[in-house]
């Protein structure tokens, strides 16, 4: 049984008063990190931290996070390539992906969502609180309402 | 472009040596009469002399129709020899005009159409290395402009998310008066956001890469929607934003919704942005006969003629605007032209100064349609 399966069956809302849904955010920007970290905290949410691809897919693997939002310009393995492998990767392909990059043509975001990514935002477009609520909307489709 | 018969090189030969032929079988035949009258008439019998006429007659007729023989056929000869060159130049001249730049004559003849196709091939050769340079300049100067908004992307970000940290009370209580700061230099970052994204889109179009997708689509419920996305920016400005619908049901057209909604959103927050306080600014939908029209009109301040043909240029703002207003980037009616005419609509407007500014967007209703054509653009090798 995959950490996914054992968590979808309780409500999001009493994991979050135990500090249980983590989100884990993969972006080389460290004050954007902070900033987003403490926003997501402050809402209840357990925040992972990765500063490279490598790390994200590696924390992904180790931790299981609820959520992961996810840059796609990063040192070493980029988003695109991060987003590929979790997709391919059984034990992790289910855990909703927000990508968050400033990229944001429309190849751009085709291509994310081509593979596999629930939703495309361009961090200059959203405020924090925008994220937050995008994340607690795909949290809800994702784990509630099946 | 299909010549008339009467205008073409070969009647022009034709005609030109069917007269040299026979003007001087007119002449020897009207000496021959004149000899005929004073000399002969009256030394011959009236059988001989009928029988000399007729033999004359019928001599001059076949001449004649010697000549006309000889000159459909040297007219032929010499007319081809011209024209087949001359057409070969002329489709070549056509395909310059649309744009294509490959083309390559290969020249035999060491006479003026000759010279004239070497000069030809050279203007083709020099055209094309032009349009290759401008190509090339305009590729690096996109290129640079995506780097270098995705650069400025993310400090813009950091501003922004940290603005509305502090906003959100994240970090402590903020007295008003540092809000008030705040906000404000949080609508100038919105304004830079604002510029970076059209500054992609229009390096996109420039490129060439600015895809579209076009999906069937209701412009009824598309308008109603932006409208009422836009009144609150109107409301803010104290603009009244109204929507005008002639229309009694949906109205489906194969376009991209996304994109619309910009070139739509464009004109919108122009008329909005550049009518004073309490002014009215209203959307129309007109719809008949598979033809679609969207008008925007304002009874703001109105473009001064002098503006009016560069409108639709990129970082274009009149003249008028500038003092008002700085929130413009210049770029959101050029965006607007290439999306509609992307739709293979088309825009424009009228513009009466001190009265106000209509805007008029019409786009082809579904299936009308037309798929963007390739050209093609192989090499237009011929022989003159």
């Amino acid at each position: 049984m995959t950490g996914k399966e054992k968590n979808s069956s309780i409500p999001i809302s009493s994991l979050l008063k135990r500090n249980e849904v983590k989100v884990l955010v993969v972006e080389d920007d460290k004050f954007l990190r902070e900033i987003l970290g403490g926003k997501l905290t402050k809402e209840g949410y357990t925040v992972l931290e990765a500063l490279d691809g490598d790390q994200g897919i590696e924390k992904t693997k180790s931790e299981q996070p609820h959520i992961i939002l996810l840059d796609l310009v990063l040192p070493g393995a980029d988003g695109y390539d991060v987003l590929g492998r979790l997709k391919q990767d059984p034990e992790v392909s289910k855990i909703p992906v927000i990508v968050l990059s400033n990229l944001g043509s429309r190849e751009d975001i085709d291509r994310a969502i081509a593979l596999g990514a629930q939703q495309f935002m361009v961090k200059a477009h959203h405020t924090p609180q925008e994220i937050i609520e995008a994340v607690k909307k795909i949290l809800d489709e994702h784990y509630l309402q099946k | 472009m299909k010549l008339k018969i009467r205008h073409t090189l070969f009647f022009r030969f034709f005609w030109t040596l069917v007269l040299l032929g026979v003007m001087p079988l007119a002449i020897s035949a009207f000496f021959l009469v004149a000899t005929y009258q004073s000399r002969i008439a009256d030394k011959v019998s009236s059988g001989v002399a009928d029988e000399l006429l007729r033999n004359a007659s019928i001599q001059f007729f076949l001449i004649f129709l010697f000549v006309l023989i000889i000159a459909t056929f040297s007219a032929f000869i010499v007319s081809r020899n011209i024209s087949r060159p001359l057409r070969t130049l002329t489709e070549a001249a056509r395909l310059i005009g649309e744009g294509n730049l490959n083309i390559q004559i290969k020249v035999s003849r060491r006479d003026e159409i000759g010279n004239l196709g070497s000069f030809f091939n050279e203007m083709a050769g020099n055209l094309k290395e032009v349009q290759e340079r401008q190509a090339e300049i305009s590729r690096l100067k996109s290129e640079f402009i995506t780097v270098a908004a995705h650069q400025l992307r993310t400090p813009l970000s950091i501003m922004k998310w940290s603005h509305h940290t502090i906003l959100d009370g994240d970090v402590g209580k903020v007295p008003i008066k540092q809000r008030e700061l705040i906000e404000k230099a949080e609508v100038a970052n919105e304004s830079m956001i604002r510029l970076v994204h059209n500054l992609l889109d229009a390096a996109r179009i420039e490129e060439g890469r600015f895809g579209y997708k076009f999906d069937s689509m209701d412009v009824r419920a598309f308008l109603h929607e932006l409208v009422d996305e836009k009144k609150i920016f109107a409301e803010n400005k104290n603009t009244k934003l109204e929507l005008k619908d002639s229309t009694s049901g949906p109205v489906e057209i194969s376009g991209d919704k996304e994109r619309l909604a910009m070139a739509v959103g464009n004109i919108i927050d122009n008329a909005v942005r550049y009518t004073p306080p309490n002014g009215t600014v209203s959307v129309s939908l007109e719809y008949d006969d598979a033809k679609l029209r969207i008008t925007i009109h304002d009874n703001g301040a109105g473009i001064p003629q002098k503006d009016q043909e560069k409108l639709f240029t990129k970082f274009y703002r009149a003249q008028s605007t500038m003092h008002v207003e700085t929130e413009g980037t210049g770029l959101g009616l050029f965006i607007a032209k290439n999306v509609v005419e992307g739709h293979n609509g088309s825009i424009w407007f009228e513009s009466h100064e001190g009265q106000g500014t209509s805007f008029f967007i019409s786009l082809p209703a579904k299936g009308s349609l037309q798929a963007a054509v390739n050209k093609s653009y192989d090499t237009f090798v011929k022989n003159i």
